[in-house]
């Protein structure tokens, strides 16, 4: 009788929360669902909810023991559950969400402990995260957004939105720093007297590629590419017929004369002047726009004869022969090219131990490789040329004097309305126009004043921070729905990493975001418009730490077919399989269970897939159970690798944070090292020092919980290809026991494992995406949302656009805490 | 123009900022104008090694002037007398409650105290840093107050900094307590912050002009739009305002230079992709930097704690992190040792520039304070106990080397910091955990 009682009550909390949680704005569909019941792997059957605070007899006797005063555990960050309060976990969420985690993933309590069993578990969370969430619901707190400074990509991505100029972020910005494992984190994204200079530098050279520049001065421009990049393939984007080289995108500053080089590796880093590689004849050609315009000969036996001298003679004769005479290039941007012409076959096929073509010093491949590509100019310049840039940007062409300020004044505005992503008030034009005039002033054509009030535009606060606006006469403190304006910038800067389009912004200004269905139109528009990119990589990038491929170097002499290219694939292909399950609307699960991957025949040759020819990625089919999905990967496998093998820690590390979401404590601070303990007689393998490791009771309580999923990979080594032996001839043990006792033995069985907590992973994934769509840390109050998005998403097989549009309707990112009571009206007129 | 995707001409520069091709066209022109002064300046310069040093090959037996050089600090011994090195001491702890082992140990060095938390959670807050006391009393009107730089950082790839702020891997000195000054990784960039972009002087000073103009325009418009936001939104532009002030003063200054900068400076290209061009080149932008008197005060962190790059040059194919924790294995600790020597032997080689390099009637090795050292001392263990610490330089004639002074009762670095204020003639009463001022 009375389990049914409270079984009534906690669903009547449940629908209040979930009502709750959409807010005074109706965000979210009216079909509400008890949350308790999200709470659960959606296979066991329902447990009737309970009070939270039933459980207290049960968490003395099975939690308490670890958990107290006298004894805190874990080190670091001890959990006090001896003086805690069930009656209200609400007032102290952030601990009873680390609870709700832990026993999420069924770690507690640990393997081996006295437990009341997994349903009674599973009714103590759900009963806690009713508690919670009816908690978190009556305080309906969207968190705070602050002043959020541009990153160096979005900044990049918004500068080619609006005026069709790329650059190269990382080279011309310092890094940004970041928080919550995020870069776009706003309480991170500090400026610094380096980071302004930058930004003005910037500002300037930006707007001197957008405009052209009549005046400009002959520069040098070097691409390099890197050393471990083999170059005897195809490169995607270069014409066929050629091998190797690069293709770089390149602003030409104005019409005129340029000089394109190229400088060959030299392998030998020191004593021999020689470039190796051209004993037989090679044809270096430059393409602009895909057609050749310059071409020269190298290699051969004359080449090859001088080069052997140890002189820096033959190299220089070399550079001289690759650098192009005076090429008339039109201003704008041009895709130039640097190659060499692929040579038949049966000439390329020599001698070729290993598909590496550096090894360290020598380039046993034989084919000559590109350095440094290297465009010089403008000489002779004959105009700033009328590129697709300028074309977009001169929306008028002044025909007399009279005509020139209001003519500017147009351009200026057409790009400051999009750039500061709001209708322009009166006084925003002010200063650009006056550095309009004092360029002009100072002898400047109209070309030079348009690319001061650029320049302006480019440096105005108003673009570089999202700065949002708090209506008038609303308290401090208070939520209140962020309006149109700062909802499209939301939506843009999420979904694209980058300002919004016309489209968005008109939608905005005319007041119709939010009209019934419009939001969900542009945000399905905006997920399948290439821009949205910038989600794919900066999310994955960060979230799946694709960045750091980087830094993976594995040992030359172990693994001499790693190079370059494979590292660029791992990352493409994790890239293309989150695109892929996004814009198609795939579950999320798909990210470890796919049937399909994307590779190119560099790829494709590296898992011993055959039948892959080419540069280009393309989908195909992983027939192989222990390939599906993510952990399969070798983008993982090798990021969680060391030089020289496999780390089951920084492997488990991996899983148990970035797809469960319950990263370890770091290690204490002084910490017996994993072969310093086993110093004596060292044992032979990693498995066993690692046991030796767990066996000390410091170690193992999170060394437990993180070796095994680790393990279960062992069969893919350091580069992520399958072995069934280890380098030392002994077989492969994949075996462990999960901290939730499920026993798996490799990664089919692994990736079953993950699979049977389909909520953890989805939530997972929702909890970062909150954190980037957001651009801040997530508080235990913010929790309960990501739960409701889960459920939601639940009832769709967790589709991504589910969870996309979750975080899109959330009271978080629809609604703002007001920073300023009293809040002046805001300066645009259309905004009010 | 926009250079992208940068390489370093190995050549060209390198030899150029030996003092022949690149140094000799800028310095000609400058250095009349600095020899006009009567006083030479002091100069101070802080550079950080991650992860510590083996105290067994680093730390001398023989206290005072008889002290014997071991391996890792062998690079060293031709500049016996102008370098003091302590022993004994205790690097800050710099918040390892919450798992900032490594990221704690850069963070703190400077200013002894590392990140902050607040409600345990990491803040972006920590302590302003010796290095800025010091600018404070002798930066006077270079253009540059102060530089920081660094060889890569970590906000490449947030997720390295396991949801850490970043920052506290990247940024060693810190200007107050809320604002870091990250290291500037990419040569090219240093080199414009220290001269202004290539081009015709015509070019350079129009350039500048129009910085100086849009910063006016700009801080004109932050002031407008303060008006509007709440107070948090206040405290970041009120750091992005005090910043554009900062480098308006900073391009007037070198604006009063540009008129005696000749024309076709070559700048270096970009990020070296190898450690050992990138740490050349560094070194030699600061000497320009000391020698030209752009700035007097910098920080180098030759890494970040965190550090992925590969040392293959030198037969080390692992990054300097993975070889720290060496096992206490003779070939890990053969291969610690050997990272570690070949960082105090590129240090060798700028304090030998430094030597070569006239200031006035010395060397601006005379004139300089160099600080070297970590912020543990073995690393296998993230070992807070006898760190690496050394100073090199005269110090403007306050210091006086060949000594090993070993320090009692292992007292806090944070009490050398205070030492090394007092050579400067800055006055800091306390610095993060000191217990007292170390006189040298």
């Amino acid at each position: 009788m009375k389990k049914v009682l409270f079984a009534a009550s906690a669903l009547t909390l449940a629908t209040l929360v979930t009502v709750a949680a959409q807010g005074p704005a109706q965000l979210v569909s009216p079909r509400s669902q008890p949350t308790a019941v999200s709470a659960k792997p959606s296979a066991q059957p329902l447990a009737p909810a309970a009070r939270a605070e039933d459980f207290q007899p049960m968490v003395t006797r099975y939690c308490v023991g670890c958990h107290n005063t006298r004894n805190p555990l874990p080190a670091g960050a001890p959990l006090v559950l001896d003086k805690a309060n069930l009656a209200d976990p609400g007032a102290d969420a952030a601990m009873w969400e680390r609870v709700v985690r832990k026993l999420g993933v069924g770690a507690m309590p640990p393997q081996g402990a006295p437990t009341p069993g997994a349903a009674e578990l599973t009714r103590f969370r759900s009963s806690l995260i009713a508690s919670l969430d009816t908690a978190a619901a009556k305080k309906n707190d969207p968190g705070k957004f602050v002043l959020h400074r541009l990153n160096r990509t979005e900044y990049a991505n918004a500068v080619r939105d609006l005026l069709g100029v790329t650059i190269d972020a990382t080279d011309l910005l310092p890094s940004d720093g970041g928080e919550f494992g995020f870069d776009n984190v706003a309480t991170a994204l500090k400026t610094s007297p380096l980071m302004l200079e930058r930004y003005v530098a910037a500002g300037l050279q930006v707007a001197e590629l957008a405009v052209g520049d009549a005046g400009a001065e002959p520069g040098t421009a070097t691409y390099t590419i890197s050393t471990v990049v083999t170059q005897n393939q195809h490169v995607e984007g270069l014409p066929l017929g050629t091998r190797g080289g690069i293709v770089v995108p390149h602003t030409f500053p104005a019409d005129g004369d340029y000089v394109f080089s190229g400088r060959l590796l030299k392998t030998v880093a020191e004593g021999l002047a020689g470039v190796e590689g051209h004993e037989t004849p090679h044809l270096f050609i430059v393409t602009v726009d895909g057609t050749q315009v310059f071409s020269a000969p190298i290699g051969g036996k004359a080449d090859h004869d001088a080069a052997k001298e140890n002189t820096p003679v033959p190299r220089e004769e070399f550079n001289k022969r690759m650098t192009s005479p005076h090429i008339k290039v039109t201003a704008g941007l041009h895709d130039v090219g640097f190659t060499f012409v692929e040579r038949p076959q049966q000439e390329q096929n020599m001698w070729q131990p290993v598909l590496r073509a550096s090894q360290e010093a020598h380039n046993p491949s034989g084919m000559p490789r590109l350095r440094n590509a290297i465009i010089e100019g403008p000489y002779a310049v004959t105009g700033a040329g009328s590129s697709a840039t300028r074309q977009r940007l001169f929306v008028c062409t002044p025909k007399a004097a009279a005509q020139e300020a209001p003519c500017a004044e147009r351009i200026l505005s057409t790009v400051a309305r999009r750039a500061f992503r709001r209708p322009l008030a009166k006084p925003d034009m002010d200063a650009p126009m006056a550095l309009y005039r004092d360029e002009r002033t100072a002898g400047g054509d109209f070309d030079a004043g348009i690319r001061a009030g650029l320049a302006r535009i480019l440096t105005s606060p108003s673009f570089l921070f999202r700065s949002e606006t708090d209506p008038t006469g609303i308290p401090a403190g208070s939520a209140h729905r962020v309006t149109e304006l700062d909802l499209a910038s939301r939506l843009s800067f999420f979904l694209w990493s980058s300002i919004p389009d016309d489209e968005l912004l008109n939608l905005a200004i005319a007041g119709r975001l939010r009209a019934p269905g419009v939001l969900e139109t542009q945000v399905r528009r905006m997920i399948a418009d290439p821009r949205a990119d910038g989600l794919m990589t900066a999310f994955t990038g960060q979230w799946l730490q694709l960045r750091n491929l980087d830094k993976v170097t594995p040992d030359v002499l172990l693994f001499p077919d790693f190079d370059d290219n494979v590292r660029q694939a791992f990352r493409k292909e994790t890239e293309l399989l989150f695109a892929s399950v996004v814009r198609e609307n795939r579950s999320a699960l798909t990210l470890l269970d796919a049937d399909y991957t994307f590779v190119n025949e560099r790829l494709a040759r590296h898992y011993g897939m055959s039948n892959v020819y080419g540069s280009r990625f393309r989908r195909v089919p992983v027939t192989d159970p222990n390939r599906r999905g993510i952990l399969g990967h070798g983008s993982l496998l090798s990021m969680t690798s060391v030089a020289n093998r496999t780390s089951p820690v920084l492997r488990g590390k991996y899983i148990v944070s970035n797809l469960l979401n319950t990263p370890p404590l770091p290690p204490p601070a002084v910490v017996p090292d994993l072969a310093e303990s086993a110093h004596k007689d060292r044992p032979s393998t990693v498995r066993e020092q690692l046991e030796r490791h767990r066996a000390n009771p410091v170690c193992g309580s999170c060394h437990r919980n993180i070796d095994p999923a680790g393990f279960a990979l062992e069969n893919f080594d350091a580069v992520g290809q399958w072995q069934t032996k280890t380098r030392e001839g002994l077989p492969i043990d994949a075996a462990g026991m999960l901290s939730d006792g499920t026993k798996v033995d490799g990664p089919a069985a692994l990736r079953a494992a993950l699979l049977a907590r389909p909520e953890v992973f989805a939530g997972t994934i929702t909890e970062k995406m909150l954190i980037y769509a957001l651009g801040r840390g997530l508080e235990p109050v913010d929790m309960p949302v990501v739960r409701s998005i889960v459920t939601r998403a639940a009832a769709q097989n967790y589709a991504m656009q589910s969870i996309v549009l979750g975080i899109v309707r959330s009271v978080p990112f629809q609604m703002r805490t007001a920073m300023r009571s009293g809040a002046a009206p805001v300066t645009t007129s259309a905004a009010r | 123009m926009i250079v992208t995707k940068k390489h370093l001409p190995r050549r060209t520069f390198l030899r150029g900022a030996m003092g022949t091709m690149l140094a000799m066209p800028f310095l000609d022109a400058m250095i009349p104008a600095l020899s006009a002064q009567a006083a030479r300046p002091m100069r101070f310069g802080a550079i950080y090694i991650p992860n510590g040093i083996y105290p067994q090959q680093w730390h001398p037996e023989a206290a005072g002037s008889a002290f014997e050089f071991k391996p890792v600090m062998q690079p060293l011994e031709a500049y016996r007398s102008h370098l003091v090195t302590l022993s004994g001491m205790k690097a800050p702890d710099g918040n390892p409650d919450m798992g900032g082992v490594h990221m704690g140990a850069s963070a703190a060095w400077l200013n002894g105290t590392g990140p902050v938390t607040e409600m345990a959670k990491f803040v972006v807050q920590s302590k302003k840093s010796i290095d800025q006391f010091i600018a404070d009393k002798i930066a006077d009107d270079t253009p540059l107050r102060s530089l920081e730089v660094g060889t890569e950082d970590m906000g490449t790839s947030a997720g390295a900094c396991d949801g850490y702020p970043c920052v506290f891997f990247n940024a060693i000195s810190w200007r107050d307590d809320k604002s870091p000054l990250p290291v500037a990784v990419n040569p090219r960039v240093t080199f414009e912050r220290m001269f202004g972009e290539t081009g015709s002087t015509s070019r350079r000073a129009a350039n500048m002009r129009r910085k100086q103009s849009l910063l006016d325009s700009v801080a004109e418009e932050a002031g407008r739009m303060r008006r509007n936001l709440g107070p948090a939104d206040n405290a970041i532009l009120d750091e992005y305002m005090t910043n554009i002030r900062d480098v308006e003063k900073q391009i007037a200054r070198m604006e009063t230079r540009a008129a005696s900068t000749p024309e076709g400076a070559v700048a270096p290209l970009g990020l070296p992709d190898n450690i050992d061009d990138h740490l050349t080149v560094t070194y030699d932008l600061m000497l320009l930097a000391f020698q030209a008197d752009i700035t007097r005060v910098f920080t180098f962190m030759v890494a970040h704690e965190g550090s992925g790059r590969s040392y293959a040059h030198i037969g080390i194919p692992e990054p300097h992190h993975p070889v720290s924790h060496h096992g206490d294995t003779p070939e890990g600790i053969a291969k610690y040792v050997k990272l570690t020597t070949y960082h105090v032997s590129k240090l060798a080689e700028f304090v030998g520039k430094l030597q070569q390099t006239k200031d006035g009637d010395g060397t601006l090795l005379d004139r300089s304070l160099l600080y070297f050292g970590s912020g543990m001392g073995n690393g296998n263990a993230h070992d807070r106990n006898n760190p690496p610490v050394l100073l090199v330089g005269g110090a403007n004639g306050r210091l006086k080397g060949n000594r090993h002074i070993v320090a009692e009762n292992k007292p806090p670095t944070a009490n050398l910091l205070l030492g090394m204020a007092d050579l400067a003639g800055a006055e800091v009463d306390q610095i993060g955990h000191s217990t007292g001022r170390l006189s040298l």
